[in-house]
């Protein structure tokens, strides 16, 4: 009885599938596009050959292959998601271009986006990639057994409805008229063929299973005793004579190997086991960079990513700091000395952000913040009548010590707040620190029971986001750190949010952004900036080194910046060799500062 | 002070133990340096003599820059007050501490970045961390810390332990019972877990770190106490007590107590090593006291993380533990020779 059920409602899907398709016609006077399709990835690089086995590490195993729920391994979530093609992507400047869909069209409601489906399109086991697929994925996610809950609540929230036209042709639906729909209607498909139906036991089932993909790579041999994953690069895959994709995904294997610590890792690069490693820790890098190795074929690079920089520094709490007047908070701006931070831990290389949208192009408005000063704090202090000072040389005003608590989680924020501290003295404002540790400080930055927090947000990929960090509905969800309740922002965050014309949004976006840094409640950090990594010279990159600002020019798979990387089997031999080595120059130095912007 | 033929003749033969002896006058002298640390190693000026009057800025309140014609009024920067008199050959003199440098506060060279080598000519005798705080100042701010750490938690480790155990040995019965299950029970419990996740529950602090660990340590001594109190209550001297009339809290802590006194004795440096090898440890972890705290576990895990960057750090902590450990077990030693029962009791 249940089989008979079950397989009632399947043929039910796939009935309503035909139906619609028979149904279904597609409107007239669609504008199809192909966006940025025509644009090589990376024009310098002439000819390169596709071979080699890079390898890169990770500081644990993967306990499993499935990409969602708490257990997924996050470096290895990107490799297979990155492989996992959506109709399109868009490259860090702004241009759209295809994956797996040929083109599209936006209908008349600007709601729904039509795509062609490219006919060339395969899964890794062979089968075509139709238009089943996505229609199949949209049920998935909605189905109560998808393993995350957050995809799946955005997904009912969003999605109105997919659409079926024929084998290549489909339509996304939102309920609402919504900016960046492109973006939002860029559905990922299931393999039909292969998952068949997500039922509960979905996540017993796929833990370790390869599912197929659409990607350049897909994983070929997983040793969990020798701690490695290797992805292998597709003989025959459908996109490689694709203009955009010619020179990509070089490395004919990809393997990344689980080693426990960065000092193993070290060895292991040494040892030639591993292709590049990324130094984060500036010491260490002009430490290491010293090894002789680096004369006998070993490279340094220095990137910076020119990607919009992430928002972090100090957050006053409005709430529990409401105290504070205008000249204080001012004063208080005036103590913080981000410059020392700079000169003690970031060797002058890093740089003080310019407010929280930092590098969004169009969308950032560049304030003066206010910079280390401690005549214009005294002043600022004084005129608040904070006059006299203590015996410790903290200012005092009715028996009251000027004292700021700040919370902090990383220790890498530890060490920029001791310089602080140890500054702020200088004007007569004492910082307490206190150490928090991570599942109870987002707990505490839900229910605010904090005075500042020194934390931040990751970069947004395109234009600033400001619900999340200005918005009072931010307040509950603990990620307006300010917690800021200004129902002047909220209605223009809201209107922000809903406006269509990109007019507007940009002109809405700079007035946001001047109305709460004119609050007063946030103080800008330094952002690092640049990326470090050493690598075996065999291992070219082009010049520059990443054709669009990117993370980084090591990325593996991603479809707009990834594996731009080759093999030179001719310098590695050279090396190899003392009597031709003489002819190559002894270091290889790159500091590549293409997508700096000061 | 007129102390008693037999500790006369213990401490005679204490001294007789040379390598304890040593190691109790060196220990002393360092806990004697590191209490007057102050003065040896401060960014603050011993003694300044300026326009006539004499400035004692170690002990106090901040003496801000304006003062001694600086044109800030925050505290005085006596490296620079000490450059200037010297540049502008001005009246007075500033007497610099031996170790310019205090344990919080970080040190940038315009050429260079820190984690800095040893070197005379800054005096950073033992290099810089890797935020160019002077290495030396945080090993003995970080040693008086411990100490002070070690010495309460034996106090209140010793006196609750005492006491419960000199209770159970003296009371015996139903008392005695409960408590051996109790404390049998208690001491199975993995104490260092425990402090791990209380401290991340609650913010770590000095009392609370004190507070966990005599929570966990009082059980040490109880069984010792107890076994010893048995023995001494039926001895003639504790009847005799009984019989002129002392009431229990007199019996116990005026008569057993003091002739339990050796093994007491012997077992403190014992737990002053226990103490501070604790509070690294859970410092080292990231669970000891709060930043920035001066601490040898802290110094010890940076030291770890820059191994290859800054290998003075790791070696000067090391050095440094290794040196106070060894002379605490050394004294240890020679303690427990001299209060050694054996030497003066004749078995007939």
């Amino acid at each position: 009885m249940i089989l008979w059920s079950n397989l009632l409602i399947w043929v039910g899907l796939t009935g309503f599938c035909t139906i619609q398709a028979q149904t279904q016609k597609l409107p007239d006077n669609l504008l199809w596009s192909s966006g940025a399709a025509g644009i090589s990835n990376s024009q310098q690089i002439k000819k390169v050959s596709k071979e080699g086995i890079f390898v890169d590490s990770w500081l644990s195993f993967p306990r499993t292959l499935l990409t969602l729920g708490p257990a997924a391994h996050p470096k290895l979530k990107k490799a297979i998601r990155d492989n996992q093609w959506a109709l399109t992507s868009r490259d860090n400047v702004g241009g759209v271009f295809p994956l797996l869909a040929s083109q599209w069209a936006t209908g008349l409601d600007k709601r729904t986006v039509y795509y062609r489906i490219d006919p060339l399109a395969r899964w890794s086991d062979g089968h075509k990639v139709s238009a089943k697929d996505f229609y199949f994925s949209w049920q998935s996610i909605k189905s109560k057994h998808w393993p995350d809950p957050w995809q799946r609540q955005w997904s009912l929230e969003h999605i109105e409805q997919v659409k079926i036209y024929d084998q290549n042709t489909i339509s996304v639906t939102m309920r609402h008229m919504t900016a960046n729909l492109l973006q939002r209607t860029n559905l990922t498909p299931l393999p039909s063929h292969f998952i068949k139906k997500v039922d509960p036991s979905y996540v017993k089932k796929y833990n370790w299973k390869i599912i197929p993909n659409t990607g350049p790579y897909q994983i070929n041999e997983i040793s969990k005793d020798r701690g490695f994953i290797s992805f292998k690069r597709k003989n025959n895959w459908w996109a490689k004579n694709r203009l955009r994709h010619q020179h990509q995904f070089n490395a004919e294997i990809v393997r990344f190997v689980a080693l426990p610590d960065e000092e193993v890792i070290w060895e292991a690069f040494k040892r030639k086991k591993l292709s590049i490693i990324k130094l984060k820790d500036l010491t260490l890098f002009n430490k290491r960079t010293r090894d002789p190795l680096f004369k006998n074929g070993g490279g340094t690079l220095e990137y910076w990513s020119g990607l919009p920089a992430p928002c972090y520094g100090i957050w006053i709490n409005s709430e529990k700091a409401s105290w504070l007047s205008k000249n204080l908070k001012e004063g208080i701006s005036h103590s913080f000395n981000f410059q020392r931070v700079n000169l003690g831990l970031l060797q002058n290389k890093g740089k003080r952000l310019k407010g929280c949208f930092d590098g969004y192009g169009p969308w950032s408005i560049y304030r003066q913040f206010p910079k280390f000063d401690e005549k214009t704090a005294q002043k600022l202090f004084m005129e608040a009548g904070w006059r006299t000072r203590n015996g410790e040389g903290i200012r005092i005003s009715n028996q009251r010590a000027l004292t700021l608590k700040i919370m902090f989680g990383d220790e890498l924020d530890y060490n920029q707040l001791l310089i602080l501290q140890q500054e702020a003295k200088k004007t007569g404002l004492k910082i307490e620190l206190e150490q928090v540790k991570s599942e109870k400080f987002l707990e505490r930055l839900k229910t605010g029971d904090y005075e500042a927090v020194f934390a931040g947000f990751a970069p947004w990929q395109t234009n600033p986001q400001f619900q999340l960090i200005w918005h009072s509905k931010g307040i509950g969800q603990g990620t307006n750190f300010s917690r800021i309740n200004n129902q002047e922002l909220d209605r223009m965050i809201n209107q922000y949010d809903a406006e269509l014309s990109y007019q507007v949004r940009l002109k809405l976006a700079h007035n946001i952004q001047n109305k709460a840094y004119d609050l007063g409640w946030f103080i800008p950090g330094l952002h690092g900036g640049w990326q470090r990594s050493v690598f075996w010279r065999w291992w070219r990159l082009p010049v520059p080194s990443a054709p669009r600002p990117s993370p980084t020019p090591w990325d593996h798979f991603h479809p707009s910046y990834g594996g731009l990387f080759w093999y030179d089997s001719k310098l590695e031999r050279a090396m190899g060799n003392p009597r031709e080595k003489a002819g190559i120059s002894p270091r290889e130095k790159i500091v590549d500062k293409t997508w700096y912007r000061d | 002070m007129k102390l008693n033929p037999t500790t006369l003749k213990r401490l005679k033969q204490f001294r007789s133990i040379k390598r304890g002896y040593y190691s109790f006058v060196l220990f002393m002298i360092c806990l004697l340096l590191a209490a007057l640390a102050e003065l040896w190693i401060n960014s603050r000026a011993i003694v300044v003599k300026y326009e006539g009057h004499y400035y004692f800025p170690t002990y106090g309140a901040v003496i801000p820059g304006t003062t001694f014609g600086f044109d800030y009024d925050y505290e005085t920067v006596y490296r620079d007050l000490q450059k200037r008199m010297a540049e502008q050959n001005e009246d007075g003199f500033v007497l610099m501490p031996l170790v310019p440098y205090n344990a919080l506060e970080n040190d940038f060279k315009e050429d260079s970045y820190p984690p800095a080598a040893p070197s005379l000519e800054s005096k950073h005798f033992l290099g810089t961390d890797k935020t160019g705080r002077d290495v030396l100042a945080r090993v003995v701010y970080g040693f008086r810390i411990a100490i002070i750490f070690s010495l309460i938690l034996l106090f209140f480790n010793y006196a609750i332990g005492m006491t419960v155990g000199s209770m159970m040995g003296f009371f015996g019965g139903k008392f005695d019972i409960i408590m051996q299950r109790l404390i049998e029970i208690w001491t199975n419990v993995p104490f260092l877990y425990v402090i791990i996740i209380l401290v991340s529950i609650f913010d770590a602090t000095f009392a609370l770190l004190i507070t966990i660990m005599v929570f966990f340590g009082w059980t040490g001594l109880t069984f010792y106490m107890r076994t010893t109190v048995l023995q001494e209550k039926v001895k003639e001297y504790a009847l005799a007590a009984r019989v002129i009339g002392a009431g229990t809290f007199r019996t116990i802590f005026h008569h057993i107590l003091p002739n339990t006194i050796s093994l007491i004795v012997t077992f403190i440096p014992f737990s002053v090593t226990g103490g501070i090898t604790s509070l690294t440890s859970l410092d080292y972890l990231g669970f000891g006291l709060p930043p920035p705290t001066p601490s040898w576990g802290e110094l010890m895990s940076q030291g770890m993380e820059q191994l290859e960057v800054a290998s003075w750090i790791i070696i000067s902590v090391v050095s440094g533990m290794v040196a106070i450990l060894v002379m605490i077990t050394f004294i240890g030693e020679g303690i427990r020779e001299a209060f050694d029962p054996k030497k003066y009791t004749t078995y007939e």
